[in-house]
């Protein structure tokens, strides 16, 4: 693609600023990655097209490129904004519209969706009531949209929390094993209620995992680091590490190394549909609070004898 | 790490074109619902995608107030329908190839 904001454009140098206006929209109405979801190129023209005119409508910033004081790439928008449609075809949008599926992937749920709505199940609609002429408006409840801070354990191993809702009452969450940050929930019909014999809408709940000081998330992995004392690195120990499933014994080979990493199998996260995940424990040695003089006297004459090193190699690069 | 949440003065300072005066319009047209927590309004990372477009919307082509909640309902309708259409094509692609190849004779009538 040209990075000429005139050939961008698709017009003249001579161009009026009503002109270039005109054009600009004209490609944006075209590509707009977020009404054209299909077109994979869109975004490039649209960005292109953006800066383009974001150039051009400026009367001294295109007097400046005409006159070569600046390039085309000079007053660029931030490229790195994000597109609705990243987030507009995905199940838990809660802006969707049309019918919405519970669970992903379901199918027995999406043929059941999709003959529901056949049915005229979903929606405004409006009925002729049984035996009368009158006409009732049905309509359903409005959506209720909640944010949840889930602690770190109740997202690893699912749980159930609670929300307050505003005009009292609560709303029971039920957390998935498992689920990623920034998901959302959707609880159906419990929204807003209908009106004139409508269904209820529903609640969609987004969720923030809150970090846990001792464990961090990897995809469905735990991943610690675990303090071990020195004469426990050199002989080899069993301690008691923790886990989301709670502590467990783990050997600690003889002579471990800081930033060695043992690994339990299946102790990380266990997501319904997916392996288990593992627990990574990365040891780190820790030294006593004081070197006494025994240590050290210790060290002196068992170094002298048995010198090593650790930077030979290539294991560390200054 | 970018937050899961943000407050409407972090939403401010994160979508460049966004005023209050803009935000307090998208509010009003319901263009955006914001999410609760605690009696506090939190964005998130889709709301903020949706200001995007919607900033998109009101400089690039002077919507107004009806024309921009229309036009967000249409686009809403299109990536739902997008959204179903891939469900049943994967779920369609899950299936046997004979399967496939009825269902193909099937759309070819």
């Amino acid at each position: 693609m040209s990075d000429n904001p005139y050939e961008v454009l698709g017009v003249d140098k001579t161009a009026s600023a009503d002109e270039i206006k005109k054009a600009y929209r004209r490609i944006a109405k075209q590509s707009h990655p977020d009404l054209h979801p299909g077109d994979g190129a869109a975004e490039a023209r649209f960005k292109a097209a953006g800066a383009a005119f974001e150039l051009l409508k400026d009367p001294e910033k295109r007097a400046r490129f005409d006159r070569g004081e600046i390039d085309a790439s000079g007053q660029e928008r931030p490229q790195d904004r994000t597109f609705y449609r990243d987030f507009a075809e995905q199940q838990d949008n809660p802006y969707r519209r049309g019918p919405r599926y519970e669970g992903f992937g379901d199918a027995e749920d999406i043929f059941a969706e999709f003959l529901r709505r056949q049915a005229g199940g979903h929606g405004q609609e409006q009925g002729r009531e049984q035996g009368r002429g009158s006409y009732s408006f049905r309509s359903r409840g409005a959506d209720a949209q909640y944010a949840l801070e889930v602690p770190f354990l109740d997202a690893a191993n699912g749980g159930s929390l609670r929300i307050t809702l505003p005009g009292g009452g609560n709303l029971e969450v039920k957390i998935p094993k498992g689920v990623a940050d920034g998901t959302t929930l959707r609880l159906r019909g419990k929204g807003g209620p209908g009106h004139g014999g409508g269904a209820p809408g529903d609640a969609y709940v987004t969720l923030s995992i809150t970090p846990h000081p001792v464990f961090r998330r990897e995809g469905d992995d735990i991943a610690i680091s675990l303090p071990i004392t020195l004469y426990e690195a050199v002989l080899g120990a069993k301690v008691e590490a923790p886990t989301i499933a709670g502590p467990v014994k783990v050997t600690i080979p003889r002579g471990a190394s800081s930033g060695q990493t043992l690994r339990l199998r299946g102790r990380g996260v266990k997501a319904a549909g997916r392996p288990a995940g593992d627990q990574r424990i990365e040891l780190q040695i820790v030294m006593p609070k004081e070197v006494d003089d025994e240590l050290a006297a210790f060290m002196e004459r068992w170094g002298k004898t048995h010198a090593y090193d650790p930077r030979k190699g290539g294991r560390t690069r200054a | 790490m970018t937050p899961v949440f943000y407050s409407e003065q972090e939403v401010l300072a994160t979508v460049g074109r966004l005023d209050q005066a803009r935000l307090t319009r998208f509010l009003r047209t319901e263009v955006i619902t914001p999410a609760e927590a605690h009696g506090q309004t939190v964005y998130r990372q889709v709301d903020i995608a949706r200001m995007e477009l919607l900033c998109d919307l009101c400089d690039d082509f002077e919507l107004n107030d009806e024309a921009l909640a229309l036009v967000m309902q249409l686009i809403d309708q299109l990536h739902g329908t997008r959204g179903d259409l891939v469900a049943l094509m994967r779920a369609l692609g899950e299936e046997p190839e004979e399967v496939k190849i009825r269902v193909q004779g099937r759309l070819g009538r």
